[in-house]
């Protein structure tokens, strides 16, 4: 089931991701992607919990840190992967929209 | 004035915006939820107000759980920095409020709020649900066997119960197909990109009606037979010793989750005891009758 959840991430799995390329204590990574999208990504506390569940089940992030229930993680050799994979994504998409919307305007 | 009140929870644990509506009316009447249990809700009064209510799924509690588990408490944490307060729990099911007018959703991604949902579910009432269902299934096709053999009645009660049996497993098949019906509609929602659906609550309403008036009659005609002279005894009985068990069974379940033992110590005590007091019961009803 993982694997195929995480064919391609949802944008909240790509800003938690990116958010996590330097050490963040769980609870602090709402505010992390909230001040690194201007707003634009709002990521609810359940669906954090459980992404972050899931993303080190899947081993693209791993626990750095415990200090009570304060858990730290940063992103593992795979999650980067997997983030440079999804990089990669858009910019085709983006790529493919600018050629065919050339050629529309053409 | 009573600072205290409880309700029944007729909810299905997949009618979360039903829920959250009904204790947000209650909160707007100054009734704010307390705590949570396997029979409803428990409220104190306090200032009427608006309050948001949040239901969500934690698929690895359990109703055996004596308190939170690092887990939940974990969740609960990042839910208090985004503003809801941990109200209660039971089992995988937890409830938060939040006085802020506009709190970010707890949960932000539906496909994960539906695969807590149907985790939780498949844990707890559907397999609650198929398991009553295979057991009634062979007491029915056990009293019709017995039918085509002897084909008559010895009580009213009898016929009463043959299609009290009819009608429980109509229902229980009619729960277990609405969820599935609702989590594959829901699914395929999701997949499009859309919210998961709200459940159909009105016919469940009324199948529930009818569940419960044909309980009703069940009971009525149980009763009239049994009052026939000589007869009272079982009848004392079967009513009593049903609630004795249950009593015991709960008590016992309760009273070790409050002192915080494991929650495999507590699965296995009360699932052993639920056993021995039902053979108990069962053994105990030809002696009853004899008497």
């Amino acid at each position: 089931v993982a694997r195929e959840k995480f064919q391609t991430l949802t944008e909240q799995m790509f800003y938690i991701l990116l958010a996590l390329r330097t050490e963040c204590c769980g609870v602090d990574i709402m505010e992390r992607v909230r001040e690194m999208t201007e707003g634009r990504v709002v990521i609810g506390p359940g669906t954090l919990y459980s992404l972050l569940e899931s993303f080190v089940e899947e081993g693209f992030i791993h626990e750095t840190k415990v200090e009570g229930r304060r858990r730290s993680y940063a992103l593992m050799v795979k999650g980067r992967l997997k983030l440079e994979e999804e990089y990669r994504r858009i910019l085709q998409q983006a790529e493919d929209y600018r050629r065919l919307g050339k050629e529309d305007a053409v | 004035m009573r600072n205290s009140k409880f309700q029944l929870n007729w909810y299905q644990a997949n009618d979360t915006r039903a829920i959250e509506q009904k204790l947000e009316k209650m909160a707007a009447r100054g009734w704010l939820l307390e705590t949570l249990n396997n029979w409803g809700f428990r409220y104190r009064r306090g200032e009427p107000g608006a309050v948001r209510y949040c239901i969500t799924y934690f698929p690895e509690a359990s109703i055996f759980d004596g308190s939170l588990t690092e887990g939940q408490q974990t969740y609960a944490d990042y839910c208090a920095a985004a503003g809801w307060e941990f109200v209660s729990a039971y089992g995988p099911m937890q409830i938060f409020r939040s006085t802020r007018e506009d709190p970010t959703p707890i949960e932000t991604d539906e496909g994960e709020k539906l695969a807590a949902i149907h985790r939780s579910m498949m844990k707890t009432s559907v397999g609650v649900y198929i398991m009553l269902l295979v057991v009634w299934l062979l007491n029915l096709g056990l009293r019709l066997s017995h039918f085509v053999l002897e084909p008559q009645f010895q009580r009213t009660s009898d016929l009463f119960f043959l299609i009290f049996l009819f009608v429980f497993v109509a229902y229980l098949t009619f729960v277990l197909a609405d969820y599935f019906v609702w989590y594959l509609r829901s699914r395929r929602a999701v997949e499009r990109g859309e919210s998961c659906l709200q459940p159909q609550t009105r016919l469940r309403f009324w199948m529930s009606m009818v569940m419960l008036g044909a309980c009703a009659v069940m009971a009525v005609t149980f009763v009239s037979d049994m009052l026939e002279p000589g007869k009272g005894w079982i009848l004392l009985y079967s009513f009593g010793g049903m609630a004795a068990v249950i009593a015991i069974s709960q008590g016992v379940f309760h009273w070790m989750k409050r002192r915080g033992f494991s929650r495999g110590a507590t699965r296995a005590v009360f699932f052993i005891l639920c056993v021995v007091l039902s053979i108990i019961y069962a053994a105990l009803i030809p002696l009853i009758i004899l008497r």
